[in-house]
């Protein structure tokens, strides 16, 4: 108490006594009087623990990079009934009309705001700071964790930010409009569009020296391993179709991590099925939290994929509840890998069993058929009820393998965010993919490769950066 | 006011009670015991004297002599000095023989003319007038008739050119003059008296008030820094004096400026500009202070409960700043205006002045009807309608469970079979006569009751003066059954002059809150709910909780989960208290008659503690141990994660401040022309605020103090009452715990003010301040504000012969101040939050707002010119100003792309441009005999433009401009109010249609993101002319007095009826009247422009519609009014004759908050100064107040 007390009186009297004897002497003598900060909780970052303790802030801003909601509205997943959607029209009229990519449907920007303010802006602030703090001897490798882990994070929401507001990547597609790509975290900072090729350039310049610096494990799933990089880039180089680089980073991954959740142990399915820290395929955590996507909500589940299940794939059971989706014939999604958290979001991170269903689809592509169904029932037989002698999938050809696989791929990966992109790169390889809604007896398409596959960018972005709008 | 006979030539001070050596308070208490005495024995006056003393002083014989006879007695203070010890006793002697006896050993003689008793010395010479006049130096102090000292009375020596001025404790020292002369006192509002010296140095003086002037005429001007003679004076203020402050009645005390004061204007509808003080200087932006800066006496207010908390009893006046030279001093802050609050205080060689008051103020009820809705009857109707349409399947199939009507149950029950047709209609027909508003209105509702006590006196000898006030506010809300509300306020204050040059003075204010009251507004239920059973007991309603759900969850093993409105008011276990403390300490010392130093230091120190009891009974604690209980478990921890018991909030904040000024006064008067003030000084400030810390306790009993203190906030829990079973959710812990927030303010200032003649003025003053914005360096943290002003008093002039006009004073001033922001920061930082990361369990942090290192404070330029003048022999004076004012460098937000990270951008931008002008006028248009009938009459005009504003107006939506509030572009009025081109219903469905591109349109999104431009753009949502007009009509003691208030030049949006389906999903809707006008066929576009409302189809999905229909020109009248506020009716008795202790008794009656609109431009459904939202749930209707009070001066 006394400490305080003179911490303050002695500068304010010095002070004090000099402002009486005039303005001359007054700016020195009361610079320790009034350099005391207005807001205690605020601090200029000096050392490495306040830099991590900004990207600790995991809930709402660093693992929300996940486009994923958006993703999946555009996508096939699910379906709002009508009056779930008029409700939707009055309260958030430019999602509404995206979700059925209406020609005059305005920008819905919370998702690019919230990597652009979340993850990118803080990595950004990271990266802009690093240089500023000294490092004592020891904390090299603690410097390089944080470094790492911004690399990661702001090459992670790039990444997903691509597949939403860029043509899917091709060599015909290389030179159009890509995202603005923030290096620095200046607000006032000048900005225009990279192209799509820069775009990508960028992701796997980041998530290769990201990999270079993570560590092997982390305490908390919500920071990013060597594995969660090597798994990224697997991730990116699918989506460019460069199954070569994307097999490898697969298996580079999958040499770190490989455990697989039988889903056998989840019954009796418990609330929910799937717990996220404990689940064995965890291998980064993010998740898309974002007001479109409400468990509790609006979505029913698309009848044909729900079909598609076999009755002895116990996904159907552990992935999907009926009675309570809005429409009383649907079922609802229930198997996030998110578990307990966040129910009213999914999980868009990163797990094994995307590693395998790439590394699978990878070795098809190849023309390994057998590797290709190695991976895919080494996946399957965790899937498949014991109460039945699994029988494994068997391919003809690589063709046929690729086929298996990505009828796996589908089932397997929903509501990741990831059945969205699948569809751009594989219309581009003339699967013709046609997206159909239908809302008070209308029915909506999206054509393959059509321009509203990508979608606007905030008007914001125009209008102040200035920056090239998607053409309609 | 008093007509008593005014003593001219008073020679003794007024110092009977005090013997010398009584100098403490405490003593005090003898002193009321003695007034006692006197007063019991009190008898009309005779001519024959009753005493019984021994050994007491010769005063108090003399004081006994005059109360049993009513004779006067005159003498010298200083004569008196060498009085011995008087023992006497007599029995109904005659005066004559008594002051024989008395004064048989002293050294005096006596000399008795008419009732006055002249001492003088025995051995005094007599003044030989042939002898040559000695100098000799006159001290002296000028009062009024009630004894209070008069500031700027002129003393000059009758023939010569020696004179001087009075100062503020109406003291004043001329020297050298002639023992013979003659002493002329003049004064502006006094009568001119003239006083022979007669060889005495100790005047005391008391001047009649001029009958001509006006009362309220300020006669000193505090600044908070100074008090300044208001013919000194070059700046421009506005003042309530103490009888237009006690004029109005009540709790609150700056409310009183309101539609009182000119310049000032205030914003009733709650935006966040609630007083405006000459226009618009900011724009609010980033918590920039949008408020006039308080002051209480000396000090700045830094936390706005220590305003609250004064006790408006305590308060002699309250004063506006408005113009750079009264501005200037208050530096970097006071860019928005300064209100001076001035308590009371004793004053020395005052007598002693004891008041009670007392006063109770009836708040009617809450006018249910204000807003007409339609019939239940018809809102059943339609709700069957929409039934009927399937509106409610989504609801009803829901797993959510929303809300429905209690109708919409019965018609889902009646549609599943539960129950028959004719069940379901019996049941639907017996909620048809109903009205939730009679049940409001009996049940729910009651009348509002303040009381307020008060007793205060002060008093005041030659060397102490004292003031000390007690003060009890009892209120009861307007809530049947909840408990009242107390405050018990404190405040004393004295000042001591040990030595001759010395003054210490130091007073305590303290207030103490006790808050119990609760508060719930429950009006816009569904129409046909009961607040009572059949039995009369309190009832449940719909709440949260879809009913059918919660009347069978549990199978009856969960606690009851209905909430009953009447319950809950009756269950409030409340107990906020707030202890404010205000501790002042100064010293003055005078070195020499010109020059004085003076420190003085303030702490205020303000406790809040909150203690609010939810007992197993309330429906919050209910709710929260159902929703966890598992009903699958047997341990009682794991059955109840949220323990059966009541819940304990708790939390406590701390407010501290301390300031301290140091400043030298130089102050010298060269009699005939010269005067210099100069002042120059420092001041400091320290304030700490909103530390706080918070506690919530489970499973806690009040009357046995046992809680619950395993919790489990960490782990989820399954909730009940969620879509999917067994739902997990976590038990709030409610632990808090936030670091104050510093604000640290260093200043430097000093003024000079120069008068020639007494009637050229010249003001000077400037001003640094230095303030603790975070990251900014020092070198930045400090901005120079100055202003100079002059003033000239042309009626003096030898040149002015205009007898119709016998006083004009010009008054010019031209200079800065500001507005300080120091949240701000100029440099990166983070921002700590008082949470971990719900993954990790780890603290977290935030970016801080995105740093600019070039912020600087808002910068407001003032140029004022004012005329004072007097007409119609003194009978009418007032005033003319006239001002422009420029605010610079007005804290903006730039909006920023998201890319950038950040939403906003801040930085010093917005240029804001105000003219204005203000008239003043007092008139006495009748004095005749018994009757005076006076007038206060102002209008006041102020118009903000801003002139420069980020990106111009390039980005901005029409849909910006259609509420109430700040919507800034440039070249436009800050509050401009905007909406949408109508162009009336859609002929074949209704639809309300507007413009776009020039063309009908019904494309509501894009016309609400259209430019403003292309909208209709009125004007301001805020008056630009504001008045008053006062009359005052006293005839003996009986006084009326009414103000009817103006406002002018402005626009309002009537709210209307939000006519959609989304409505219907929440239950809380007013259906107006409006329902009934809506298009329904064509042709009814003619008739109306309500539109349709059917389902499927127009109404039911387009969105933007409502909002297009709610926010259209349609809607936009114009609010000029003028309003009758208040009347005050009272009654006066003065003691003349009859010997009580009593002086004065004042009774009184006072209707307030009438807003009874006596002329409007437009027809007005509703109050257009409290209303101004789009949709009807935003209608107010003003509270009307009747106060009854009773004042007691003793």
């Amino acid at each position: 108490m006394n400490i305080t007390t003179n911490k303050i009186i002695k500068p304010a009297l010095k002070c004090f006594i000099i402002v009486l004897l005039g303005n001359a002497l007054l700016l020195a003598g009361c610079k320790k009087f009034l350099d005391q900060k207005p807001q205690q909780s605020l601090f200029v970052p000096t050392n490495l623990d306040d830099l991590q303790q900004l990207l600790n802030n995991a809930r709402y801003a660093i693992n929300t990079a996940g486009v994923g909601s958006l993703a999946e509205m555009i996508a096939d997943n699910y379906y709002v009934i009508s009056s779930d959607w008029q409700t939707w029209l009055q309260a958030y009229p430019a999602m509404a009309l995206n979700y059925n990519w209406d020609q005059t449907a305005l920008p819905y920007s919370e998702t690019w705001t919230a990597a652009y303010q979340g993850p990118i802006y803080y990595s950004n602030i990271v990266l802009d700071q690093l240089p500023k703090i000294t490092i004592k001897a020891g904390e090299e490798s603690k410097r390089d964790v944080i470094k790492g882990s911004s690399l990661f994070y702001r090459a992670f929401s790039y990444l997903g930010l691509a597949q939403i507001y860029c043509k899917p990547y091709s060599s015909a597609n290389a030179g159009s409009p890509g995202l603005i790509l923030k290096n620095t975290a200046s607000v006032t900072e000048k900005v225009t569009r990279a192209t799509v090729q820069q775009t990508y350039d960028r992701i796997i310049i980041d998530l290769k020296d990201a990999a270079a610096l993570l560590p092997n494990t982390v305490i908390y799933p919500t920071r990013p391993t060597k594995t969660a990089a090597y798994a990224a880039l697997a991730r990116t180089y699918l989506f460019m179709r460069d199954y070569a680089n994307a097999a490898q980073y697969a298996n580079l991954a999958l040499q770190q991590k490989n455990d697989l959740l039988d889903y056998n142990s989840l019954f009796p399915i418990g609330n929910p099925p799937i717990n996220t820290i404990s689940n064995p395929e965890l291998v980064f955590l993010d998740w898309a939290y974002d007001v479109i996507f409400s468990l509790e909500g609006y979505h029913n589940i698309d009848s044909t994929l729900y079909q598609s299940y076999n009755g002895n794939d116990l996904r159907k059971t552990v992935f999907y509840a009926f009675g309570v989706a809005p429409d009383s014939t649907a079922y609802s999604f229930m198997g996030s890998y998110n578990g307990s958290y966040f129910r009213s979001s999914i999980f868009t991170g990163l797990a094994t069993d995307e590693l395998y269903l790439t590394r699978a689809e990878c070795s098809a592509r190849a023309g390994n058929k057998d590797s290709a169904m190695a991976d895919l029932n080494k996946l399957m037989q965790k899937r498949w009820t014991n109460t039945v002698p699994y029988i494994p999938f068997i391919a003809t050809d690589p063709n046929d393998a690729l086929t298996k696989v990505l009828i796996e791929r589908r089932k397997e990966l929903v509501f990741r965010g990831l059945r969205w992109p699948d569809i751009r790169r594989l219309n581009l390889e003339g699967a013709n993919i046609t997206l159909t809604k239908v809302i008070n007896g209308t029915t909506y398409t999206l054509l393959p490769n059509n321009l509203r596959s990508v979608l606007l960018l905030p008007l914001q972005e125009i209008t102040i950066a200035g920056v090239e709008q998607n053409p309609r | 006011m008093q007509s008593k006979a005014l003593c001219c030539a008073p020679v003794r001070e007024n110092r009977r009670f005090f013997p010398r050596q009584m100098l403490i308070m405490a003593k005090l208490t003898a002193f009321f015991l003695l007034v006692a005495t006197f007063s019991v024995s009190a008898r009309s006056f005779s001519q024959s004297v009753t005493l019984h003393v021994r050994d007491v002083s010769l005063e108090k014989v003399f004081f006994e002599i005059e109360k049993q006879t009513g004779y006067n007695f005159v003498y010298n203070n200083r004569v008196l000095a060498s009085a011995k010890p008087v023992t006497i006793a007599v029995n109904e002697a005659a005066v004559d023989e008594v002051l024989k006896l008395v004064l048989k050993d002293q050294p005096f003689n006596y000399q008795v003319k008419d009732k006055t008793i002249v001492i003088s010395p025995r051995n005094a010479a007599v003044p030989n007038v042939d002898a040559p006049p000695l100098n000799i130096d006159a001290h002296g102090r000028v009062t009024n008739e009630k004894g209070d000292p008069v500031a700027g009375v002129t003393v000059t020596l009758k023939g010569s050119k020696k004179m001087t001025a009075t100062d503020e404790n109406g003291e004043f020292t001329l020297k050298g003059i002639n023992e013979n002369g003659v002493l002329v006192f003049t004064s502006v509002n006094m009568e001119t008296l003239e006083v022979k010296v007669n060889g005495r140095n100790d005047f005391v003086v008391a001047l009649k008030t001029k009958t001509t002037a006006l009362e309220d005429v300020a006669v000193t001007v505090n600044t908070g820094y100074q008090k300044v003679s208001k013919e000194r004076f070059v700046g421009s203020f506005a003042q309530l004096d103490s009888t237009d402050f006690h004029r109005r009645v009540g709790m609150g005390i700056i409310e009183r400026l309101d539609g009182t004061v000119p310049g000032v204007v205030f914003d009733k509808k709650g935006f966040n500009f609630p007083i405006q003080i000459r226009g618009i200087n900011t724009l609010g932006i980033q918590n920039t202070n949008t408020s006039p800066l308080f002051i209480i006496d000396n000090f700045v207010v830094q936390d706005s409960r220590d305003l609250l908390n004064l006790n408006p009893n305590d308060v002699e006046s309250v004063t506006v700043l408005k113009d750079a030279a009264a501005l200037s001093i208050w530096g970097a802050r006071g860019g928005n205006g300064v209100i001076v609050v001035t308590t009371k205080r004793g004053k020395y060689n005052q007598r002693f002045h004891l008041s009670v008051s007392s006063n109770v103020t009836v708040e009617e009820k809450p006018d249910l009807y204000y807003v007409p809705l339609i019939s239940t009857s018809d809102y059943i109707d339609y709700e069957q309608y929409l039934f009927g349409k399937g509106i409610f399947r989504g609801f009803l199939s829901n797993l959510n469970r929303p809300l429905v009507s209690p109708v919409v149950e019965i018609l889902s029950r009646q549609s599943a079979g539960l129950i028959s047709s004719a069940e379901a209609t019996a049941k639907i027909n017996a909620l048809r006569n109903k009205d939730i508003r009679k049940d409001l209105d009996r049940y729910f509702y009651r009348q509002g009751i303040r009381q307020q006590h008060y007793v205060g006196f002060d008093g005041g000898n030659n060397i102490l003066s004292y003031q000390f006030s007690l003060g009890y506010n009892h209120s009861l809300n307007n809530i049947q059954g909840t408990k009242p509300d107390d405050v018990y306020t404190l405040a004393t204050n004295a000042s001591f002059r040990p030595i001759k040059n010395l003054e210490i003075s130091a007073g305590i204010n303290y207030s103490l809150g006790i808050q119990k009251s609760y508060t719930l507004n429950l009006q816009g239920l569904y129409p046909y709910l009961s607040l009572v059973d059949s039995l009369g007991n309190p009832a449940a309603i719909p709440y949260t909780y879809r009913q059918g759900y919660i009347d069978t969850v549990g199978g009856g093993q969960l606690l009851d989960w209905h909430y009953r409105p009447l319950d809950e008011a009756r269950l409030a276990d409340i107990n906020n208290t707030t202890q404010s403390v205000r501790l002042n300490f100064g010293v003055n010392y005078k070195f020499t008659n010109w020059l004085r130093a003076d420190i003085r230091y303030q702490l205020s120190n303000i406790i809040f503690t909150s203690r609010n009891y939810k007992s197993l009974s309330t429906f919050e604690t209910r709710d929260l141990i159902n929703a966890f209980t598992n009903l699958s478990q047997t341990a009682p921890y794991l059955r109840y994660p949220v323990p059966v018991g009541g819940i304990m909030d708790a939390s406590s904040s701390l407010a501290k401040s301390q300031n301290i000024r140091g400043s030298l006064q130089f102050d010298r008067t060269w009699p005939g022309y010269h005067q210099l003030t100069v002042m120059a000084g420092g001041e400091l400030s320290d304030t700490k605020g909103g530390f706080s810390e918070g506690q919530r306790i489970y499973g806690y009993d009040d009357s046995k103090g046992t809680l619950r203190n395993t919790m489990d906030f960490n782990n989820p829990y399954p909730k009940f009452y969620a879509v999917y079973p067994g739902r997990t959710g976590y038990i709030l812990s409610n632990t808090s715990y936030k670091l104050g927030d510093v604000f640290r303010i260093v200043s430097a200032f000093a003024n000079a003010s120069y008068a020639y003649k007494n009637r050229y003025n010249l003001y000077a003053s400037a001003r640094r301040d230095g303030t603790n914005v975070f990251g900014v360096e020092t070198n930045n943290k400090w901005k120079p504000i100055w202003s100079i002003g002059a003033a000239w008093e042309i009626s003096k002039e030898a040149f002015y012969h205009l007898d119709w006009l016998p006083y004009a004073k010009l008054r010019l001033s031209h200079g800065y101040t500001g507005n300080v922001n120091n949240t701000l920061p100029g440099q990166f930082v983070l921002s700590n939050l008082p949470y971990v990361d719900q993954l990790s369990n780890l603290p977290y942090s935030i970016p801080g707002l995105a740093p600019n290192a070039n912020l600087r404070w808002e910068s407001d330029r003032i140029e004022n010119i004012g005329l004072d003048f007097q007409l119609l022999k003194r009978r009418l004076s007032g005033s003319f100003e006239v001002f422009v004012k420029h605010s610079d460098d007005v804290i903006s937000r730039a909006p920023m792309p998201p890319s950038s990270g950040v939403n906003v951008f801040t930085l010093n931008y917005a240029n804001l441009k105000t003219n204005g002008y203000e008239i003043t006028l007092n008139s006495i248009n009748l004095n005749k005999g018994l009757i005076q009938w006076t007038t206060n009459f102002s209008l006041s005009h102020a118009k903000t433009i801003l002139t420069k504003f980020y990106g111009g107006n390039a980005y901005n939506k029409a849909s910006q401009f259609i509420s109430y509030g700040l919507n800034p572009t440039e070249g436009q009025m800050p509050f401009v109010i905007a909406g949408y081109r109508w162009a009336g219903l859609d002929s074949l469905n209704g639809d309300p249609m507007g413009y776009l591109n020039g063309q009908v349109s019904k494309n509501y999104t894009n016309i609400a993101n259209d430019t403003s431009k292309n909208q209709t753009v009125f004007g301001s949502a805020l008056p630009l002319y504001t008045g008053f007009i006062r009359n005052t009509i006293t005839w003996k003691g009986f006084s009326l007095s009414f103000n009817i208030t103006g406002r002018f030049g402005y626009y309002y949006r009537e709210p209307s009826l939000a006519i959609d389906f989304v409505a219907f999903g929440s239950p809380r809707t007013l259906y107006t009247t409006d329902f009934y006008s809506r298009w329904q066929k064509p042709g009814d576009e003619a008739r109306t422009n309500v539109p349709s409302l059917s389902y499927p189809g127009p109404g039911s999905s387009r969105s933007g519609r409502t909002s297009f229909y709610q926010f259209a020109e349609i809607h936009i009248k114009r609010a000029d009014n003028i309003k009758l506020q208040d009347i005050r009716f009272s009654y006066q008795w003065n003691n003349k004759r009859v010997k009580l202790p009593v002086h004065s008794i004042q009774v009184y009656v006072y209707p307030n908050n009438l807003n009874l609109i006596l002329w409007s431009k437009e027809k007005l459904k509703y109050d257009p100064d409290f209303t101004g939202g789009g949709d009807a749930t935003s209608i107010v209707k003003p509270v009307k107040t009747w106060t009854m009070g009773v004042t007691i001066n003793f």
